[in-house]
């Protein structure tokens, strides 16, 4: 599988947050600019609706790349013979691993939460 | 073998070892008399630094006990309005920066080296350098009271009321140049501490076998890289306003002062989770121990940690739901607010947990951790129901919002730091706090917390303000005053107590015993009393809690049978190790005492202060002053040429004495040190589009052409200076000095080229920053980024002179290297920001 990053190294770990703050700050900006630039910003309000809907789920997309890159490095630890001592590579390997899905598996939660106002919000006022 | 000869060598062994103690102590031990005040070991400057923030804290505690007996009854007259203004500024201003950072900065700096078995810190003249800039900034700060001109206009300082100069008097000008100054500390701590993690495990301490107190240092580190920039950008946008009149902050000219409030709390949120993981940390040190196993959850301690850090800064924007941003952009931060709840709610869990599946003994610090825990969920959950905008804009600005902080911070940082106290009290000073004062300390304080602040929501809900220094009788908020009051006083009986069993003589009780707690983290090693050297010999590590998983670990360190056992040269040494894997990969000799950081911090701050009084002159001669302690400090303390090129550490193993690039740890220092300058540059740019957004008259100038030719030219000789960098680098490395050193003079000259045409840019469009929020953008713009210039060139002339020495040579080459590094942020610095001033408004 094609790799984003080389296993060893903490940006694994960061990835799937890194993605949350990207797309955080896309809506955050997105919506800026709309609200102060549109001409009509109530008729056209589907166009935000579109690009952070668009954006999440690209967001969302990477989260699940990052996660399952990190499942797959937590298995392959798991499965290396020499896994016994608390202070050997694979150990290592399995808790960045493990960690980074879990990150990943917040981010998407925190993801969603923030992708979710456009559901529930229909106005810049 | 016969029993002589097992005696004979009994007795060498012992010889070798008291030899060797005496060289470590030789090499380790504190200046005596007046030159104590030279110290720069991680145990003096973290001493220091913890006794001088809980001081802060007294004044600031003082402060709050002047206004609860103000507010105990209707129209008391107690203290006048304008002081009670700063009083309650004082009280925030200090509680938050002078207390709650330093304090963990300090405990950090007085724990980390000893938590991963490191001698020091990787950098012990910039931890003395943050302590005494600490040490000036506050007193500054804090005397202003005396002379009633302390800050009045609030913690948060909002303009209009701070850019008033009638207004707000001296005092906001106290707050913004004595609080930058310190905040320059707290980024020299976070630098510090972030290397520190990173770089100065013990060998075989692998990433997953870090202690958590080290896994939240290092985030925490990460979030004030990216949290204080902000501040420290609108900090100089205010005071620029204050100063020469730049209408920033002005909505007459073009300016908005909806964006202070955006630069404040882009720092003032995290900072809530900067003080609060460091406390979570104590905690998941003190619970482990008490419950007698291994912490529960690790990993997801871990991702609890990470992801607040991350979280945290998406949340800025619920202290400003009243302010009448689009909903749409409300519902963003309330859906991260709420989501933050997750990781701290995790945490919280694995130490609940930790505690159910462990034998717990009872003690002091529990109890402590214990009362933490019980009034942080409470201020969580408060804080979920200020989270939702429309609940939010009813609490907003009453004293709802002062329960809920006091409960998030008090509960999540100031029980905490009192079970570190008792925790850790014997750690610094070998003797133990007393038993029963702490508990009877604890339920003072546990009682007279909740009494004083549960009241505060009804008081709020019954609609009080904040920030009213009186208040009429008969609207239902007499009585829950003076019970808030009598609360007040009680919690400040309890930790008096605990301050008076902290300072009372200890001159008779014994010492603890060694490991007293039966703890299984390093730091515990240490001897009762502790010995100067940090640690004896410096550890393999392989497990997480090494100490209960081998029951002669102790011992193994003692007899020196580890890396560096011994300080031949008579020099402070300690191990480099390599990020994930904490494999060796230096031994790096550390300074010792010096009155260099002490008397650059002095010029430092007399030129903060000068500056604070509008006197120029003086403020211009610190800074010359302060920029040449520095260079003689970096000078004749740093990149020193060891008379070996390597050494032998033990086990056979020789380690490099000198390491430059991504090896070293003066890199990885300027790196973050960088990527903080560059938060900071991303305000100034996230400022400039803001206004962008907000006024139609955003930008009201449009670039002529004589201009963009200049700006052109700058950007070039700007590129210019960054290639001719990297060659004198490349060149260097290989051996072509001369061309080396031409490219370093070719460099300056093209460097102050470009400093003359970025300014000449903004100055041929005759752009006036006192007229418009759009030209002084633009020149703070310039500024910033010729500053950064000129900085670089400074950096280039200190290299040219270090060669010239002999001091860069091919081979020790640390000097160039960092400054290369600079070279390619300020590079983008100096690319962007001609690039943006003078494009963007012609495109838009």
């Amino acid at each position: 599988m094609v790799r984003l990053y080389y296993r060893d190294s903490l940006w694994s770990l960061v990835a799937g947050p890194t993605i949350w703050a990207v797309h955080f700050l896309f809506c955050y900006i997105t919506a800026a600019i709309f609200c102060a630039k549109s001409a009509d910003p109530v008729a056209d309000f589907y166009v935000l609706k579109i690009a952070i809907g668009a954006a999440t789920l690209i967001a969302l997309i990477g989260i699940a790349v990052a996660g399952i890159q990190a499942v797959d490095d937590w298995r392959r630890a798991l499965n290396a013979e020499w896994a016994v001592d608390e202070n050997s590579l694979p150990i290592r390997r399995r808790f960045v691993g493990r960690a980074a899905f879990l990150l990943a598996g917040l981010s998407a939660v925190a993801t969603i939460y923030v992708g979710m106002t456009v559901l529930f919000v229909s106005s810049c006022r | 073998m016969t029993d002589n000869e097992t005696t004979t060598s009994r007795e060498d062994r012992e010889q070798l070892r008291k030899e060797q103690e005496d060289r470590l102590l030789t090499a380790w031990s504190a200046p005596k008399s007046w030159r104590y005040w030279s110290a720069v070991n991680n145990s003096e400057v973290g001493q220091w630094y913890t006794l001088t923030a809980l001081g802060f804290l007294v004044f600031a505690g003082v402060s709050a006990l002047i206004m609860r007996a103000q507010l105990a009854v209707p129209e008391n007259d107690l203290v006048s309005p304008d002081l009670y203004n700063q009083l309650f500024t004082l009280h925030g201003s200090v509680m938050m920066f002078l207390f709650a950072v330093p304090i963990l900065e300090a405990v950090a700096i007085l724990l980390l080296p000893e938590l991963l078995a490191a001698r020091d810190l990787p950098f012990p003249r910039l931890s003395a350098f943050g302590f005494w800039c600490f040490l000036i900034g506050g007193v500054f700060v804090c005397g202003s009271i005396f002379f009633t001109a302390a800050p009045s206009g609030g913690w948060f300082m909002y303009p209009p009321l701070t850019t008033d100069p009638v207004q707000s008097g001296i005092g906001a000008d106290i707050w913004l140049l004595g609080l930058s100054f310190i905040e320059i500390a707290s980024i020299a701590a976070a630098v510090e501490l972030i290397v520190g993690v990173l770089k100065f495990r013990a060998p075989g301490m692998r990433i997953n076998l870090i202690p958590l107190y080290a896994w939240y240092t290092l985030v925490v580190g990460g979030m004030i890289l990216f949290a204080f920039p902000p501040l420290i950008a609108g900090d100089i946008l205010l005071e620029m306003e204050r100063a020469f009149d730049w209408p920033f902050f002005d909505a007459d000219r073009g300016g908005s002062p909806l964006l202070w409030q955006h630069l404040f709390w882009i720092f003032g949120h995290p900072e809530v989770y900067i003080i609060f993981l460091p406390g979570v940390a104590l905690m998941a040190m003190i619970v482990p121990t008490f419950a007698q196993r291994p912490v529960v959850g690790y990993s997801w301690i871990v991702l609890a940690a990470v992801g607040t850090g991350f979280l945290s800064f998406g949340l800025w924007v619920h202290h400003m739901y009243t302010t009448g941003l689009p909903s749409v952009s409300l519902g963003f931060f309330s859906a991260a607010s709420t989501a933050v709840a997750i990781p701290t709610a995790v945490q919280l869990f694995a130490f609940i947990a930790t505690v159910m599946l462990g034998r717990v003994v009872r003690s002091v610090p529990m109890l402590f951790a214990a009362g933490a825990l019980a009034i942080f969920v409470l201020g969580g959950l408060s804080g979920v129901m200020v989270a939702m905008a429309p609940f939010d804009w009813q609490a907003h600005d009453t004293y709802f919002v002062v329960a809920h902080l006091h409960y998030v911070l008090i509960g999540g940082m100031l029980f905490p730091v009192i079970a570190g106290v008792y925790y850790y009290f014997p750690f610094v000073t070998a003797k133990a706090l007393s038993e029963k004062v702490g508990r009877i300390g604890f339920w003072l304080m546990f009682v007279g917390f909740n009494v004083a602040f549960l009241p505060m929501h009804f008081t709020g809900l019954r609609g009080m303000p904040r920030r009213v220094y009186t208040y009429p009788e008969g609207l239902g908020w007499d009585w829950l005053n003076l019970i808030s009051t009598i609360g007040a006083f009680t919690l400040a009986a309890g930790f008096a107590l605990i301050v008076i069993d902290i300072l009372r003589p200890k001159g008779n009780q014994p010492y603890c015993e060694r490991n007293p707690w039966n703890a299984g983290t390093l730091e515990w090693l240490e001897e009762m009393p502790d010995k100067p050297w940090g640690v004896r010999s410096i550890p393999v590590v392989k497990h997480r809690y090494p100490l209960w998983k081998d029951p002669d670990f102790i011992g193994k360190v003692d007899r020196g049978e580890f890396y560096l056992p011994d300080a031949q040269e008579l020099r402070r040494e300690t191990m480099v190790t390599s990020v994930l894997d904490a494999e060796p990969i230096q031994c790096l000799r550390v300074p010792g005492p010096s009155f260099l950081p002490m008397i650059t911090a002095g010029f430092t701050g007399a030129a903060f202060i000068a500056a604070t009084f509008h006197l120029y002159w003086p403020t211009l001669a610190a800074g010359i002053l302060a920029l040449a302690s520095l260079l003689f400090w970096l000078w004749t303390g740093t990149a020193e040429i060891p008379e070996k090129d390597e050494k032998d550490v033990g086990f056979g193993l020789s380690l490099p004495l000198y390491q430059s690039g991504p090896q070293s740890v003066g890199w990885w220092a300027m790196f973050i040190t960088m990527l903080g300058d560059a938060a900071a540059f991303a305000s100034l740019i996230f400022a400039y589009f803001f206004y962008w957004t907000i006024r139609s008259d955003f930008p009201n100038d449009v670039t002529s052409e004589g201009a963009l030719i200049y700006y052109a030219l700058g950007v070039a000789a700007v590129v210019g200076t960054w290639l001719l960098t990297l060659g004198a680098r490349y060149w260097n490395l290989t051996g072509a000095v001369f061309a080396s050193r031409l490219a370093m003079v070719g460099a300056i000259v093209l460097a102050l080229l470009s400093v003359a045409a970025l300014l000449a840019g903004p100055y041929v469009d005759g752009l006036d920053p006192r007229l418009h929020a759009y030209p002084a953008i633009v020149w703070i713009l310039a500024l910033w980024t010729v500053g950064h210039i000129g900085i670089g060139a400074i950096m280039l002339a200190y290299c040219f002179a270090r060669s010239l020495a002999g001091r860069l040579t091919p081979r020790y080459d640390i000097d160039i290297c960092n400054v290369t590094l600079y070279w390619h942020f300020a590079a983008i610095t100096g690319v962007l920001a001609p690039m943006l001033v003078a494009l963007f408004p012609l495109a838009a």
